[in-house]
């Protein structure tokens, strides 16, 4: 998967599957120094994805304020060749003063077992003998 | 008000509620004390009003919430945010 650089930073496209839709998110911020996956309501809402009663909530503290999200499982998140099935998300309003779709973050690069290749500028994943991480070793 | 109080007097209804009076604590958000700010029918209702107002007030504490939910367990993750170079 190709990686975008905008304003410095670098952007990859996601597939999102929730309940037999799908929505193609362009503007997804790859973030190592995000523990957590992160869309933004409204874009979710496209694929009827919204917050229901006993959704679980977390508030997330950062240097510009706090925010407040709500957690869903979705049945497929992807970049073009590899994804996670059944994956958990966060989803919140996102007003960080940069435009975004989502974020993905360390729990999802880690299970997929990502490459960042910024000489090549793409995104790949290992395959699942070659990886040696906490959440991939067998 | 207390959670338990805004369960009784809003019966299954979703809120956008305001923390009064809260503290974090072993990464928890412990909210003793909470006003409602509004009622909404649905939660798309709720979240669209509730980002309309965290923009025009980052600073208050909001969250959306149904009154079927028996206790806030909120758990709190640090980000440290984004740096763009635009």
């Amino acid at each position: 998967m190709k990686v975008r650089l905008e304003d410095g930073l670098p952007y990859v496209t996601v597939v999102l599957s929730y309940r037999g839709q799908q929505v193609s998110l362009e503007k997804v911020l790859l973030d190592t120094g995000s523990a957590g996956t992160i869309f933004s309501t409204d874009r979710v809402l496209t694929v009827g994805l919204t917050m229901t009663p006993q959704d679980t909530i977390r508030r997330v503290r950062g240097v510009g304020g706090t925010e407040f999200v709500f957690t869903k499982r979705v049945d497929r998140l992807a970049l073009d060749d590899f994804g996670l099935d059944n994956f958990e998300i966060e989803v919140g309003a996102m007003q960080y003063g940069v435009e975004l779709d989502g974020i993905l973050g360390v729990d999802f690069l880690t299970r997929v077992g990502a490459v960042i290749d910024l000489a090549q500028m793409k995104v790949y994943s290992t395959p699942q003998k070659d990886r040696n991480n906490a959440d991939n070793r067998q | 008000m207390k959670w338990e109080e805004i369960r009784r007097r809003y019966p299954d209804q979703w809120l956008l509620v305001e923390a009064i009076k809260a503290h974090s604590d072993a990464g928890k958000r412990i909210v003793e004390q909470l006003s409602v700010v509004s009622e909404f029918p649905d939660s798309i209702a709720a979240l669209k009003d509730y980002a309309q107002l965290h923009r025009e007030a980052p600073k208050r504490e909001l969250y959306v919430l149904h009154t079927s939910r028996e206790g806030l367990d909120i758990a709190e993750r640090t980000w440290l945010g984004i740096r763009s170079a635009g």
